[in-house]
């Protein structure tokens, strides 16, 4: 009985807009126009974040990295405290594996860009990273092709190389395959052996397309290893029974130990884990996703008013119809429905409208950009969500009133 | 349309919660709330929405607005309690909730037992 009475209602409201159209598109724009704003802001800031995170993950979660500079921001960073460090040497690394009984893997890596060259073919600032043997081991990456240089090649310091997505695009264009073929890095000849997966772009520009793997020894023969430019750092993974506070701890009595530095004097290295990368980007996130919250939160609550607007327009107009309907044995639960599915539907179907066109504009964004940018299930629950429930509190009042008028008065109401 | 005239306490109440309801639609946004899960802006929306919903039944001196007003106050105590985020301006609001049910007990009697 009660369903048959609400599916009744749901046809009343379903004719109701029909017969109205433009005044329903209208109506319904301003809900298209608010979910289309917040689910847009939210579908950006979830994937620059999902992004980040990736970039964030593929460093190690559990690496503890052996640094010159801290990895903290904010207008209070001291750096002139940080200045006048030394940046982490090769030689300390051989003392850090001894002594740190914490540690899984250690490894060391310089990078810098140069300029590659293939035939006529040139890549100015190319990412060049020489890494230790065991950085494998800490960094995530896919190789689709050829292979990871041997412990052998890098520690004689072989030119041998790995080529990044874009890297290997630049100097082998037309579809040319590289693996086996000789390139210029800095000048030096250089025999490619591997080319990574292509990882596409990262907001922390540590993805593997613009860089060009070279093993360590052969690195400094054209890096200086001394040079603050060149980012040396020490990475150090921690084995799985230990955390990475007790690795930190231990870390920082092996480097004081191997620096000489007094007990007193404060550290003259840096400590970085992947979370603080996190912790800093958290709190941007957060900023965006509030702003955009609220100036998506008040379109939306305009276009409730609007929804508001119509419902009582629409109840006014049908009046001696709701009049009619209850003269004849309408129970108020059924007016109630009635302009409440309208309401709702109304909302609904502009709701629904503004995640399809959130979802057409990711799709065209995914061609223009390389970031991959995704209308996620939270985040298409979320709009439906608010459709609804802005829906129903801009309709219940005018839907309410109508279902507490007087059958007689209400026939009479022109 | 009432069994008596409306108290403007009442009145207050209503009016205030109906305004206090739409601006905290707001935090259904929330990055916060938003990672607690998926269905956590859901659920505190229906909340919000149902203490609207009260609050129009308040203004139309309806019991069913006082019932309704204590499920969702009560609703809203363990929603919070079982996400753990109850915290300062929560627990002001749940004084708030008791101070506004309590002042509706006492005109309760006046109030329409009809839809």
């Amino acid at each position: 009985m009660v369903l048959t009475l609400l599916k009744e209602s749901i046809v009343f409201a379903w004719q109701a807009l029909v017969s109205n159209k433009l005044r329903t598109f209208l109506s319904l724009l301003g809900i298209t126009i608010g979910i289309f704003a917040i689910i847009t802001v939210f579908t950006i800031v979830d994937s620059l974040e999902r992004n980040i995170r990736g970039s964030v993950q593929s460093l190690g979660d559990n690496v503890v990295y052996v640094m010159k500079w801290p990895w903290t921001f904010g207008p209070d960073y001291p750096w002139w405290k940080y200045m006048n460090r030394p940046v982490p040497a090769y030689k300390e690394l051989e003392e850090v594996k001894r002594k740190t009984k914490g540690a899984e893997v250690v490894a060391f890596r310089i990078g810098s860009r140069k300029v590659l060259k293939h035939l006529n073919n040139t890549v100015e600032n190319g990412i060049v990273s020489g890494w230790s043997y065991d950085y494998s081991q800490i960094k995530t990456f896919d190789i689709v092709d050829g292979r990871y240089f041997r412990e052998d090649e890098a520690e004689g310091g072989y030119n041998v190389a790995i080529l990044g997505n874009a890297i290997a695009e630049g100097l082998f264009p037309n579809n040319e395959y590289p693996i086996g073929k000789t390139i210029k890095v800095a000048g030096r000849t250089c025999k490619v052996i591997g080319l990574f997966k292509k990882e596409g772009e990262s907001m922390l520009g540590n993805s593997m397309d613009n860089q060009i793997v070279v093993p360590f020894n052969f690195a400094r023969l054209f890096m200086d290893v001394k040079s603050e430019n060149n980012d040396p750092f020490i990475a150090v993974k921690a084995k799985s029974n230990v955390t990475n506070l007790q690795l930190k701890e231990e870390l920082t009595g092996v480097m004081r130990s191997i620096r000489g530095l007094k007990p007193l004097a404060d550290d003259d290295f840096a400590l970085n884990e992947t979370n603080l990368l996190s912790k800093n980007f958290d709190g941007m996130f957060d900023a965006i996703g509030i702003a955009g919250a609220i100036i998506g939160g008040f379109s939306i609550l305009v276009g409730g008013f609007g929804i508001a607007n119509i419902m009582f327009v629409s109840v006014r107009e049908r009046t001696n119809i709701i009049g009619i309907q209850k003269s004849l044995g309408a129970k108020n639960y059924f007016i109630l429905a009635q302009f409440l599915f309208e309401a709702v539907f109304l909302s609904l179907l502009g709701g629904i409208i503004g995640l399809l066109l959130i979802y057409l504009l990711t799709f065209f964004a995914d061609g223009a950009i390389d970031m991959e940018i995704t209308l996620t299930r939270s985040n298409v629950i979320l709009g439906l969500t608010i459709s609804v429930l802005i829906g129903i509190i801009s309709g219940f009042i005018p839907a309410y009133g109508a279902s507490q008028l007087d059958p007689v008065e209400a026939i009479r109401t022109n | 349309m009432a069994k008596g005239k409306r108290p403007k306490i009442i009145s207050y109440i209503a009016y205030g919660r109906i305004i206090g309801t739409v601006f905290s639609l707001f935090m259904i946004f929330a990055p916060s709330i938003k990672r607690l899960g998926d269905f956590v802006p859901m659920g505190l929306g229906i909340l919000l929405t149902l203490q609207f919903i009260s609050c129009v039944g308040l203004l139309h001196m309806k019991r069913w607005g006082v019932h309704l007003l204590v499920i969702v106050a009560t609703s809203k105590l363990l929603f919070q309690l079982s996400l753990d985020i109850v915290s300062f301006n929560q627990i002001m609001s749940l004084l708030f909730s008791i101070a506004y049910i309590s002042i509706l007990a006492f005109h309760y009697k006046k109030m329409d037992t009809n839809l």
